[in-house]
């Protein structure tokens, strides 16, 4: 095997004396913050993070005393902002994966930059999706019960027919795989930082570094566990959101049940993942001084991912259309006409424009170098993905089988708190990221000063 | 009370068998038999009340409260009125040509008055026979006439109007009597003469007060974004003609194709099921009221009907449909089905419904977590979710319970159960006898209510049972066969004949 022989990719050439020069300026760029030093605006930031995931904290303590019956939900929509927002969260976190797993089987190098940053949000939109299929159960307190644990129950099992009871595994499986990928880019960094800290903070990366002495044969042995796990990761990037989309295909559903949604949740959910990533990074470049590290160069990568997949989900909303069309299915060719000019129109049309029609400003190269466009962007994306998680579920459900079934929906207080409390959630947790640890990987940035040098990116 | 020509002569024997028996019987003088002269009765709808904004006020009876003595029951209260499906109210039907000559929509707020020339108006004040009344647009009623119910509105009914789970968003501002009461509107001309319909005048109020209705949508043929309901919903109410066929017996309508999921819980017992007239149904909804007293099921009050979340096991699905005659109504007693091939038990991740050995999908509370999923996936939209604790503590409330069924708690999902504890206690009775349930023994609350015997009940696995011959009936169809859900209840479809012109009235 080749790798063991070459000189492992990310270890940096310590011999060099421009690579001691980038390490200490990486060092004290990088790993300041999480050597004590203040971050600017961080604490205003933090202020409304908190105050959002404390109205979310609130509404979710209301809920779990009171009951469900504090959403909007009816006899005819079981689903609406819960399963929306769990879709939408678990979509988000899989640019992350992509990022730290495809593209590093890829050898894309501008990954560097954004590796991290990506990886540590799709551990927290993880966590944030996770909490709303266990909020949303009518009784959260047996959530346990969904979990093929042994019981005292004689031989009783879960439901291993149930797309629910995929969703578990799958999700488990994903959150498990995402968070040993973290925490392994971590390792060298925590090793850095160990050496340039003192006191306390000393002790704690040098524990969190798990004993990293930086020689050849760690190296090495780092870099193939890397590539172990982006293999399996690369697998869950197209696995995860296929499951999800069971939830919904496996179903009888008009307007769920359809062959489409497994490729079509993956390439949206890709499509988010980059938008928040985007968003997330042209706001911490500024914030935090990192356009050395974060270049327009990898910006304009992430715009060129987002454009692709952009144009595959209206490649996908355009197939909807026709198999609705060419099928002369009625309960499909309804649905299509519900979505276009039913009571969620609005919705429709607005995520079409969201997701299929503005992010097409990105052919050009002046918007995709135009950041607070490119984040504006980004932000529309979002919002475009969201709704057409909601479009799915609460828009089939409002009008399936019997007439007499078809109820509307609109939610509550409640539920639109309990969605700024998991943005609340997300941005806590990544101010924390920010504030403790390097938000761009240490090593990598030494390893990629190296290749800057030859490739001059501006 | 005491009347020594029938209670015989003394007093202490006529005291102490009163006070044994807890009853004593009165002698009321005989009632003259009343006769009914239809040349009495005034033509319904004076020719001069054509004016706009004057219609003709009719008062009429509901199912639920009669003339007035059943408002004090909540069951009555929530139950959604035949034709109308308003709860909780006494909605004021015009037609939808004459909502659209007043500008009002369902729940849009009006003022009836007595019309301007009524002479007997003058006497009373303003205040006293003006009444507020949302308005609810009834296909099918004539032009003219403004229907309200009569008996709503009633004294201490306040009490009622509160109903239902406390919680941050429950819309708790309604704390009037239920209804209005518009006995001061209609016309008492002389005694004997009874209720005559009266002229008013309508005035729109500007508010509303948003119905609290059980169906929203209720045309079988839509047009435009709704094409579907003509697709789709066709197959929903059927239309048989006379002397049609009978159908094929179940074995020869059973898929022949190969199954991708082979039926591994043969069916070796009995098969519970139902067939259900439309023909005979009337929707009178006495059945419905019957599953709730008998399972259990809470009244949940007007703010969660409006959110749409009525308990009701079994529910009357009602639809309109535009025939050369006029607007039709049909009625669709609707419950769960008791599939075979059920989608809620295929996605339930926990277990917590599945199906018994007699057929049955039984929904195992103790085991639910919640999900809705089932709910769903439901085709027939008929599960129902425990939104908040319905149950209290409070003893004499408790007392209305069945001891036989299981009160749910929150969070769980609910549903018909054919009425299993009846199926149970009859199987019980026959394997004490040491035999199995006759046919017949087994009779569900709904069909045990059903004045027109609509409902038949029994066991489909039985060549000799009503309702195995039921199901052969040439009128026999099953719901959204497409789906190969193999549903054990089986409707008899409708048969109408188209009333022409030069028919007489009761041509129908």
């Amino acid at each position: 095997m080749s790798m063991a022989t070459d000189p492992p990719a990310r270890m940096p050439e310590a011999s060099a004396s421009s690579e001691q020069g980038a390490l200490t300026r990486a060092m004290t760029d990088l790993g300041g913050a999480a050597l004590g030093r203040p971050l600017r605006g961080w604490w205003a930031c933090f202020a409304v993070a908190v105050l959002a995931l404390a109205v979310g904290v609130v509404a979710v303590t209301y809920q779990l005393r009171t009951g469900i019956g504090t959403w909007g939900l009816n006899r005819s929509v079981g689903w609406a902002y819960d399963i929306t927002n769990f879709v939408f969260w678990i979509g988000v976190g899989h640019a992350g994966t992509l990022i730290s797993a495809i593209l590093l089987l890829f050898r894309q190098r501008w990954r560097a930059g954004v590796s991290r940053a990506a990886e540590t949000m799709t551990i927290i939109a993880i966590v944030c999706a996770a909490i709303f299929p266990v909020i949303h159960l009518g009784r959260p307190w047996l959530m346990l019960w969904v979990l093929p644990l042994p019981n005292s129950r004689g031989p009783l099992w879960v439901n291993f027919s149930s797309p629910l009871t995929w969703d578990v595994f799958a999700i488990l499986t994903y959150f498990v795989v995402s968070l040993l990928f973290w925490y392994l880019g971590l390792l060298p960094d925590f090793a850095s930082l160990s050496h340039a800290a003192t006191g306390w903070r000393r002790r704690v990366f040098g524990l969190l570094s798990l004993g990293w002495n930086g020689s050849l044969r760690t190296w090495a042995r780092y870099e193939r566990t890397c590539l172990l796990l982006a293999g399996l990761a690369t697998a869950l990037v197209i696995s995860v959101h296929s499951v999800v989309s069971f939830d919904f295909a496996a179903s009888l559903v008009p307007g769920w049940h359809t062959t489409i949604f497994p490729p079509y949740f993956v390439v949206g959910a890709i499509f988010s993942g980059m938008a928040m990533v985007l968003a997330l990074l042209v706001v911490m470049r500024r914030a935090m001084a990192l356009q050395s590290y974060v270049t327009l160069q990898q910006l304009d990568a992430m715009c060129k991912i987002m454009l692709a997949t952009s144009g595959l989900l209206g490649l996908a909303y355009l197939i909807e259309t026709m198999t609705a069309l060419y099928g002369n299915h009625g309960p499909d060719r309804f649905m299509l006409m519900l979505r276009m000019q039913g009571p969620l129109a609005a919705y429709y049309w607005a995520m079409i424009a969201c997701n299929v029609l503005v992010p097409q400003l990105l052919w050009s190269g002046r918007v995709r170098r135009n950041r607070p466009l490119v984040f504006a962007i980004a932000l529309l994306a979002l919002a475009g993905m969201w709704l057409e998680r909601f479009l799915i579920i609460v828009g089939s459900l409002q009008r399936d089988f019997l007439p007499s079934g078809w109820v509307d929906y609109l939610p509550t207080r409640i539920e639109v708190a309990t969605l700024v409390g998991s943005f609340g959630l997300f941005l806590v947790c990544f101010l924390l990221f920010c504030r403790w640890l390097p938000v761009v990987s240490i090593a990598e940035s030494r390893a990629g000063h190296r290749t800057r040098l030859r490739v001059a990116d501006r | 009370m005491f009347d020594a020509s029938t209670d015989g002569p003394s007093f202490e024997a006529f005291w102490d068998r009163s006070l044994r028996d807890g009853w004593t019987r009165r002698s009321d003088p005989a009632v003259a038999a009343l006769h009914f002269d239809v040349s009495q009765v005034p033509s319904s709808v004076p020719a001069t009340s054509r004016a706009l904004g004057t219609l003709v006020l009719i008062g009429y009876p509901t199912v639920a409260l009669l003339d007035g003595r059943q408002a004090f029951n909540p069951w009555l209260l929530e139950l959604p009125d035949p034709v109308t499906k308003v709860t909780w109210e006494s909605g004021a039907s015009v037609s939808p040509a004459t909502a659209r000559v007043l500008g009002v929509s369902d729940g849009d707020l009006i003022r009836i008055a007595p019309a301007r020339d009524a002479e007997w108006a003058s006497k009373a004040t303003a205040d006293d026979l003006t009444v507020e009344v949302p308005i609810v647009v009834q296909p099918g009623q004539h032009d003219d006439v403004i229907a309200v119910p009569i008996g709503y509105g009633q004294r201490a009914t306040q009490r009622f109007a509160g109903i239902g789970p406390r919680w941050l968003g429950a819309d708790t501002s309604d704390r009037a009597r239920v209804g209005a009461n518009i006995a001061p509107l209609l016309a008492r001309a002389r005694p004997g003469e009874g209720v005559a319909p009266t002229p008013v005048r309508v005035t729109v109020v500007g508010r509303r007060r948003e119905l609290a209705r059980t169906q929203d949508h209720s045309w079988l043929q839509a047009s435009g974004r709704d094409a579907w309901g003509t697709e789709a919903s066709g197959a929903l109410i059927r239309f048989a003609e006379a002397g049609t066929a009978p159908r094929p017996t179940q074995s020869e309508t059973e898929p022949g194709g190969p199954d991708l999921w082979p039926d591994e819980r043969q069916q070796l017992g009995p098969r519970w099921g139902m067939a259900i007239d439309l023909d005979a149904c009337t929707g009178c909804s006495a059945c419905v009221v019957a599953c709730q007293v008998e399972n259990n099921t809470p009244v949940v009050g007007r703010d969660e009907v409006r959110r749409h979340r009525e308990m009701h096991w079994l529910r009357i699905d009602r639809y309109y449909l535009e025939r050369p005659s006029g607007v039709a109504v049909a009625h669709q007693p609707m419950t769960c089905h008791q599939c075979g091939h059920a989608p809620c038990e295929t996605v339930c991740p926990v277990l917590a419904t599945t199906r018994s050995s007699d057929g049955l999908n039984q929904q195992i509370y103790s085991r639910c977590v919640g999900t809705r999923y089932c709910m769903n996936n439901c085709p027939f939209k008929v599960r129902r979710f425990n939104w908040f604790d319905y149950a209290h503590d409070e003893r004499m409330e408790n007392l209305v319970l069945n001891p036989d069924v299981t009160v749910r708690s929150r969070g769980v999902a609910e549903k018909c159960t054919f009425c299993v504890q009846r199926i149970q206690d009859a199987r019980l009775a026959a394997r004490l006898r040491g035999e199995e349930p006759a046919d017949g023994d087994i009779v569900p609350a709904c069909a045990q209510t059903c004045a027109a015997s609509a409902i038949t009940f029994g066991d489909l696995n039985d060549p000799h049972s009503r309702v195995r011959a039921r199901t052969g009936d040439g009128r026999a169809y099953t719901l959204l066969e497409g789906l190969n859900l193999q549903p054990a209840i089986t409707y008899l479809a409708m048969q109408r004949r188209d009333r022409s012109p030069d028919d007489d009235v009761d041509g129908n």
